[in-house]
């Protein structure tokens, strides 16, 4: 079932409860949602959008965001949703990858003109009829979305996600964190991540209502929301919550006592800052989860009922199957490959192979983890080269093809280096052509901010007089990992 | 410009990765893309290592442009240009 219908179903059950609430306050029913993302549908119908189509919504959290979505859902088109911070070689390729056939975007953006089937969210939206309802849904697509993720060579995978994904991860989470209807969320994760799209898929499904911030940016007002507009649940990732239990931690423990639940979520977090949240928040319950868009919420732990157990992400979700090493012979105690199966995987990447990517029905994560006799599972790192920016991914190549391009680089190789505040950073490691130098390293800082997401961007330049390689000509990150710690 | 101007405008080259001229006291995170809440710790931090004053959170969520930092280090005896 589509998961839009979810949404259709919850607004002729409680049509007047309130489901987004804006960051300055401005509050939509479900029945008003379900009319503008009914218009919304009408206007996408119009330009000639219908099931399977694909079209790409590139949104800030807004509540237009949240009516876009919905509307093309309803017409049964699948989605790809991507950052609205991308640059525009990112949003070409992406088009160009799936043949999208429109693109939805907030307004007109200069930088935006020459990609073609752009569209700007209509501003006199009121102006258009609602979408009768009996053409809503039909079930004629089972694709729901397609997330672009980076891949292992640098070139971003588009991972397909059916509705029947996306239904069975919107059941157990609410399952196994005990949503309901009566739960208030407030997210200032990103709704272009599955982590925080998905926690919207569930609250639509159940009642329950959403406050959405764009960014973790004015965290006092923020934190002094959480109890003025009674907050249930705050997700949130390991660098966000961090910054607050450095920064804040007496705001959180006034503003944070009636949270019922925090889900963190994306990259590790540290021993320490989980006892800390525990202390702060005792009768708050506090689940971390382990997944990746391919798999989403494969494992969970609630920290308050595994106290020795902060170390790990874990056992799996209802309905999913985690084991290390290779399924006919699981590793226990040993670290290796994690790999999954189960109902929320993946059924691969758009447009191309990917068989090299499953073994028996299981998805090769390229993670590294290690399942202790209990069968929590441990994080241990990655097989593959990523670097992890508080959830953020990205792979080495994608920030070397573009350092490669300056005319002062001759040689680089990227690594994640430690970061007290995002857990990785990205550090460019490069043989310069001339003079190295301050002015330099900004120069290439600069020049990957032309081109790249901000997340992207080195935060350090380290020249070097050679980039260790193999006899193969492989990167020996690790040794130049090795120089970055202090 | 004083050496405390290029101190504060060294800085946050570094951290927002801003041109020159984009060092004016009105700029803030409304302005400047990369001026976001971990780039408000990292200023933060930098400031410390770099004028000697730790911020207090509510002057650090309180930043509204590069106006408001000199403001805060002024008022710490800490002198820019006008």
């Amino acid at each position: 079932m589509n998961i839009a219908g979810n949404f259709i179903a919850t607004a002729g059950r409680v049509p007047d409860k309130p489901f987004l609430v804006g960051s300055t306050g401005e509050s939509y029913s479900y029945s008003q949602i379900l009319s503008r993302a009914r218009r919304f549908a009408t206007v996408l119908a119009a330009r000639g959008a219908g099931p399977g189509d694909r079209v790409i919504l590139t949104f800030p959290n807004s509540v237009e965001y949240l009516c876009a979505y919905l509307g093309a859902l309803f017409l049964d088109c699948t989605l790809l949703i991507v950052d609205h911070r991308s640059r525009p070689a990112h949003i070409e390729y992406v088009r160009g990858n799936c043949q999208a056939n429109l693109w939805v975007a907030p307004g007109e953006r200069a930088d935006y003109a020459h990609i073609p089937g752009f569209m700007a969210f209509p501003a006199d939206l009121e102006r258009h009829q609602e979408m009768p309802m009996d053409r809503l849904c039909t079930g004629e697509n089972p694709q729901a979305l397609i997330m672009y993720t980076s891949g292992a060579t640098g070139v971003p995978k588009g991972v397909c996600l059916s509705h029947a994904n996306l239904q069975h991860t919107i059941r157990s989470i609410t399952q196994w964190a005990q949503i309901d209807g009566n739960d208030r969320e407030l997210t200032t994760l990103s709704l272009s991540h599955l982590f925080g799209l998905a926690h919207t898929h569930i609250y639509w499904t159940l009642g329950g209502t959403v406050f959405i911030e764009e960014k973790l940016q004015d965290i006092p007002g923020i934190l002094e929301k959480l109890s003025r507009e009674r907050i249930t649940s705050f997700p949130g990732t390991p660098g966000g919550f961090k910054m607050i239990l450095d920064r804040f931690p007496e705001q959180f423990a006034r503003h944070g006592r009636g949270l019922k639940y925090i889900i963190v979520n994306s990259a590790p977090m540290a021993r320490e800052y989980i006892e800390r949240m525990l202390d702060l928040l005792p009768d708050t319950r506090f689940y971390m989860y382990y997944g990746l868009t391919e798999a989403s919420r494969s494992s969970y732990i609630c920290y308050n009922d595994h106290r020795d157990k902060l170390e790990t992400v874990g056992r799996p979700t209802p309905g999913s199957e985690t084991c290390v090493g290779s399924p006919s012979s699981p590793l226990v105690g040993e670290p290796g490959e994690i790999l999954i199966r189960g109902p929320h995987l993946t059924s691969g990447y758009w447009g191309m192979d990917s068989d090299p990517f499953f073994v028996d029905g299981w998805l090769r994560t390229g993670d590294l983890g290690m399942i202790d006799s209990d069968g929590f599972l441990t994080w241990k790192g990655r097989v593959k080269e990523q670097i992890n920016i508080d959830g953020l991914k990205l792979t080495p190549m994608e920030v070397e093809s573009v350092l490669m391009e300056h005319e002062s680089v001759m040689d680089c190789a990227v690594v994640g280096g430690p970061d007290e505040l995002t857990g990785e950073t990205v550090v460019a490691f490069v043989v310069p052509r001339g003079e190295p130098g301050k002015r330099l390293e900004i120069d290439l800082r600069r020049f990957c901010k032309s081109r790249l997401e901000i997340y992207k961007v080195p935060t350090k330049i380290v020249f070097i007089e050679e980039i260790p390689r193999t006899d193969a000509g492989k990167t020996k990150r690790m040794s130049l990992k090795e120089r970055l710690i202090p | 410009m004083s050496p405390n101007d290029v101190k504060l405008r060294n800085l946050l080259v570094e951290i927002l990765l801003i041109d020159d001229n984009q060092f004016r006291d009105e700029n803030g995170p409304d302005m400047i893309e990369t001026w976001d809440s971990l780039a408000m710790v990292r200023i933060a931090v930098g400031v410390e290592e770099a004028f000697g004053y730790k911020m207090t959170p509510e002057e650090m969520v309180s930043l509204d442009s590069i106006g408001d930092i000199k403001e805060i280090l002024r008022s710490h005896d800490i002198g820019f240009d006008q």
